[in-house]
């Protein structure tokens, strides 16, 4: 029962505003010196150190601080800013520009980190002080950072990828080129729904003023694409590391700063005590981000060792074996798992117990995989345990607030539901089927 | 006294801050270094790649005590906004009590058999000079297997009972901090 | 509860005291073969105690440490461990010799050598001194050299080529000029992929079809470096010490057996995956060293066997112990299973 009950005391703790990080650890060990062994928290310097990248997969989240780092240069050298103002003008009358810009550079950073964190916090860093300053409506501004940093996780290459393609036994590469169209359909639902959401609500999302200079249309163009050059060109340059197999992508971000450094340099914003206050800034964001990830991993040990994992594989053991029932149910549990737990949880407990059932239903497992992403894709953004939203709360000013963020994420989980629906019903439309074909 | 003790965490705090930022930036060069050094030259060295890792590992573990007294750490505030400020000082008080110092002293405690269990592996040293001199020939305890590996595991895995025995600190000064500006907030009454 | 509750059997008249044991695995839940071969463990010695001894198996997904086994079974945060002894050379060195050795004893060979030359026992010193007893986990059958984007055929183009290859192994390539390279395991399909390394291995076809790497490098070359590598049972001794004999036997007679299924399942799991890709993917082409690649490894792996000859005593005994057995089986391997393969084979 215990298994259960920790979702609801950790929801009342962390409602009182002590740190997340810390109220997840505190009531980890106290699950599981209460319900549990105590003796079994001699394994949390072994979680931690999971973390820390021996033989580990936390070797990959090495991307967290150097994103980061890289976004906190860009946006201390307002090159960031001037990116997405010069985009945001590109986008002229049409309202919404800064947010669709916001959508456009998170893709592009997806598609150079698979960790989720990273591109939130560097979304966060990047582009919410702009669009609050252009007096966006709060909640669209989130809103549009917490669902395109966790573009991250669907476009390639993505964490979360790699763990399906191992539970489920299929080639990181298939998932990786299957999870292409979603990724690219989902970044066009994203810009659809903000242009509709602008053009419906013309308050939340105020055109750029260009009324004041007195430049003509053409040199306003030429000037917005001097500016997007360069940073754009940074961008490029992670991208091509990885592309060109000068560097993996995790090392690529390392060169992200190195470049982002260089910039500094070629703009004449560069100075010693600028890299030295950003590293500062970035060490706390970094902390801030991890110490989040290991209270959560000691409060996933409260969770599974009182008997939560058993409780879940009771719950599906009852899911009917039909396909199609089988399907929406596995779907939807996983989905209502979102709400608590994080991905990686999910992946682990839910997976290996689905897996026999999708190779007997004569499933495509890369169908499935895809599926799964885009429905974890959510448990990022899903209030009360978004990790998604907490991170950005981290990095958010101080009058942004929990609420706007939590509602502020609620059309994007939507959007995602909905393309999860349509990528249930009609696979081939995203250039897959539900079959297994003879052979992966 | 209180008021005393905080500034002198506080100023610990503010080195170990600097630490992380300085790895940091190695991290950075280390990195861009081993990715050159591979792409153009075929050269690459595991004890570099081991040592990014390192550095990496100790930014985020060094910056949890750093964050905290920096008050970086993300809260939920959908009520903590809307309260006093004496309500939130029992907040800080009771969540560091009851959450933070027991994770404190039980990660210090884990860590550091977990620190000695690498520790403690193979021939060790019998005096301070001997410590010394084998940390740098064979190195003590686990190492890395792989070819050009690091030696001396027991460091890098002891940065974790030393970054949460920071913490530890750092949780204590913010314990003072609450009762602090509790005292003043019953003298505003 | 995490504590398993005590099984109730209809079947038994008097309800005798049930011993409730703990192991940990390095691998995820479910893991095809390896995974999947402690499952077995676990049922084998319930149903061989006719359920007085329950064992619960937490697998990374639970515990989250891979290499963390030998400290779990060690210090006795878990009555009973399954990984690989190689994982655990950084700790000890001498656990180096007990999965597999370069250009040494296949997988038959070696279990010989294990339970019939002294093997097992030479293990079992090593592993008194962390407090452990050992058994014979299973084999992966012959492993594969790896995947390679270019051919091998002189020495020279080992020189500089970037490979994943971790352990004894990578030191024995980096011996002739390679540029043994850790790249972690969820970036390397894209690394091999884009060429930012050029070859790396894996296990054999068993798993590494799972993995894809038949789709990025056309070059699948043979075994050398792991002929035949053996996983390992651990058992923290002060466990042991407090059980009944038989409880003793039924646990070191079960790891003996599911060493058995899961050697049999790694070679249908090879045999099945070779098949695929040899029938589905005509492309993948099967290479081997050629003769003065190879003697340039073996040259460099007789420099590294000389080092650690040097090391330690233990590790000159094991060495020699290996180096007789490997003779007198090999000489039989000879005569019997290789001469009757090449025989029949035309
Ligand atoms: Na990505
Ligand atoms: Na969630």
């Amino acid at each position: 029962m215990h298994g259960i009950t920790i979702f609801i005391v950790a929801l009342l703790f962390l409602l009182f505003g002590y740190p997340v990080a810390f109220t997840f650890a505190g009531i980890g060990i106290a699950f599981v010196v209460l319900f549990a062994d105590a003796n079994q928290l001699a394994q949390i310097p072994y979680r931690i150190y999971a973390n820390m990248g021996d033989n580990g997969e936390g070797l990959v989240l090495m991307a967290v601080p150097l994103f980061i780092f890289m976004g906190i240069i860009l946006q201390r050298t307002k090159l960031a800013e001037q990116l997405l103002e010069s985009m945001g003008q590109l986008f002229g009358a049409v309202r919404g520009g800064l947010a669709i810009s916001t959508v456009l550079v998170g893709a592009l950073l997806a598609a150079s980190t698979g960790v989720v964190g990273a591109s939130v916090v560097a979304m966060g860093l990047i582009s919410l002080p702009v669009m609050m300053r252009y007096g966006y409506k709060t909640e669209l501004a989130t809103g549009t950072i917490a669902a395109s940093g966790t573009l991250g996780q669907i476009i390639p290459p993505s964490i979360v990828l790699i763990i399906l393609a191992d539970v489920l036994s299929v080639p990181v590469g298939d998932l990786f080129k299957a999870a292409l169209i979603p990724g690219l359909v989902l970044i066009g639902c994203y810009i659809l729904y903000i242009l509709v959401y602008c053009r419906i609500k013309p308050d939340a999302a105020p055109v750029i003023d260009n009324a004041q200079s007195s430049q003509s249309r053409r040199q306003i163009i030429a000037t917005a694409l001097l500016a997007v050059i360069p940073p754009l060109a940074l961008i490029l340059i992670v991208l091509g590391s990885i592309f060109n197999a000068v560097a993996t992508p995790t090392e690529s971000s390392a060169l992200g700063c190195v470049g982002a450094i260089l910039l500094a340099i070629l703009y004449g914003k560069f100075s010693l005590r600028m890299l030295w206050e950003s590293a500062h800034e970035t060490v706390k964001i970094t902390a801030m981000v991890f110490a989040v990830l290991l209270g959560a991993s000691i409060f996933s040990m409260g969770f599974s060792y009182t008997g939560g994992e058993h409780q879940v594989e009771q719950l599906l053991l009852s899911i009917p074996g039909e396909k199609w029932g089988f399907l929406i149910a596995v779907m939807l549990l996983i989905t209502l798992l979102g709400f608590f737990l994080d991905y990686i949880e999910i992946s682990y407990i839910v997976l290996p117990l689905v897996y026999a059932v999708v190779l007997e239903l004569g499933i495509n497992q890369v169908w499935f995989a895809i599926l799964v992403a885009m429905n974890l894709q959510t448990s990022f953004l899903t209030p009360p345990f978004g990790f998604a939203l907490f991170y950005l709360k981290g990095v958010a000013p101080n009058n942004v607030q929990t609420a706007q963020i939590y509602r502020g994420a609620i059309p994007f989980i939507l959007i995602q539901l909905l393309i999860l629906a349509t990528m249930l019903v009609f696979p081939h439309w995203y250039g897959m089927s539900a079959e297994q074909p003879s052979l992966w | 006294m209180l008021q005393s003790t905080v500034d002198g965490i506080h100023k610990l705090m503010q080195w170990l801050g600097a630490l992380a930022a300085v790895l940091l930036i190695a991290l950075v060069f280390l990195l861009a270094f081993n990715v050159i050094m591979r792409y153009a030259f075929n050269a690459s060295s595991i004890g570099l790649e081991e040592l990014s890792w390192h550095f990496y590992a100790a930014v985020f573990l060094l910056g949890i005590p750093y964050a905290l007294q920096t008050g970086s750490h993300v809260r939920v505030d959908l009520i903590h906004d809307r309260l006093s400020v004496r309500n939130k000082a029992i907040i800080d008080l009771v969540g560091t009590l009851v959450f933070l110092i027991p994770t404190c002293l039980i990660v210090i405690w884990t860590g550091w058999q977990f620190t000695a269990a690498a520790y403690g592996l193979g021939h060790q040293p019998g005096s301070l000079a001997e410590f010394f001199t084998q940390i740098t020939s064979t190195g003590i305890g686990e190492k890395s297997q792989d070819p050009g590996g690091l030696l001396n595991r027991w460091i890098i895995k002891g940065v974790i009972p030393f970054a949460f025995f920071c913490l530890l600190l750092a949780a204590i000064a913010m314990l003072l901090e609450s009762i602090l500006r509790l005292k003043h907030a019953l003298k505003e009454v | 509860d995490s504590t398993p509750s005590a099984a109730t059997h209809s079947d038994t008249a008097i309800a005798p005291q049930t011993i409730e044991l703990t192991l940990a695995h390095g691998w995820p839940k479910g893991f095809p073969v390896f995974g999947e071969s402690v499952d077995k463990y676990k049922e084998l010695v319930e149903s061989m105690s006719n359920g007085q001894i329950q064992i619960r198996v937490d697998s990374t997904n639970k515990h989250k440490s891979a290499f963390g086994i030998f400290d779990f079974v060690k210090s006795g945060q878990y009555d009973i461990g399954q990984s690989a002894s190689y994982y655990y050379g950084g700790k000890d060195p001498d656990t180096l010799f007990f999965s597999s050795m370069p250009f040494d004893m296949t997988e038959k060979e070696q279990k010989a050598w294990f339970y019939e030359g002294g093997g097992l026992e030479l293990a079992n010193e090593v592993y008194a001194r962390h407090n452990m007893e050992v058994m014979l986990g299973g084999s992966t059958d012959m492993q594969m050299g790896g995947w390679f984007r270019k051919e091998i055929s002189t020495v020279e183009d080992l020189k500089g080529l970037k490979m994943r290859i971790p352990g004894f192994g990578g030191k024995v390539i980096a011996g002739v000029g390679a540029v043994p390279t850790n790249i972690p395991a969820g970036e390397l399909y894209q690394a091999l992929e884009r060429g930012t390394i050029d070859a790396l291995e894996w296990v054999g076809p068993g798993l590494d079809l799972r993995m894809g790497f038949h789709k990025v490098a056309p070059y699948y070359y043979t075994g050398w470096h792991e002929p035949g590598t053996e996983l390992m049972y651990f058992f923290n001794l002060d466990t042991m010490k407090k059980l009944p004999e038989w409880a003793k036997s039924i646990l070191r007679n079960a790891a003996k057996l599911t060493a058995y299924n899961m050697s049999t399942a790694s070679f249908a799991a090879n045999s099945d995956n070779w098949d695929t890709i040899s029938s589905q993917f005509p492309n993948v082409q099967v290479k081997s060293f050629p003769p003065e690649v190879i003697a340039a490894l073996k040259a460099s792996n007789q420099q590294l066997l000389e080092q650690e000859r040097q090391r330690s005593d233990f590790a000159r005994r094991v060495i020699q112990s290996r180096a007789e057995y490997l003779r007198k089986a090999r000489a039989w391997t000879d005569v019997g299973e290789y001469a009757y393969l090449k025989t029949i084979a035309n």
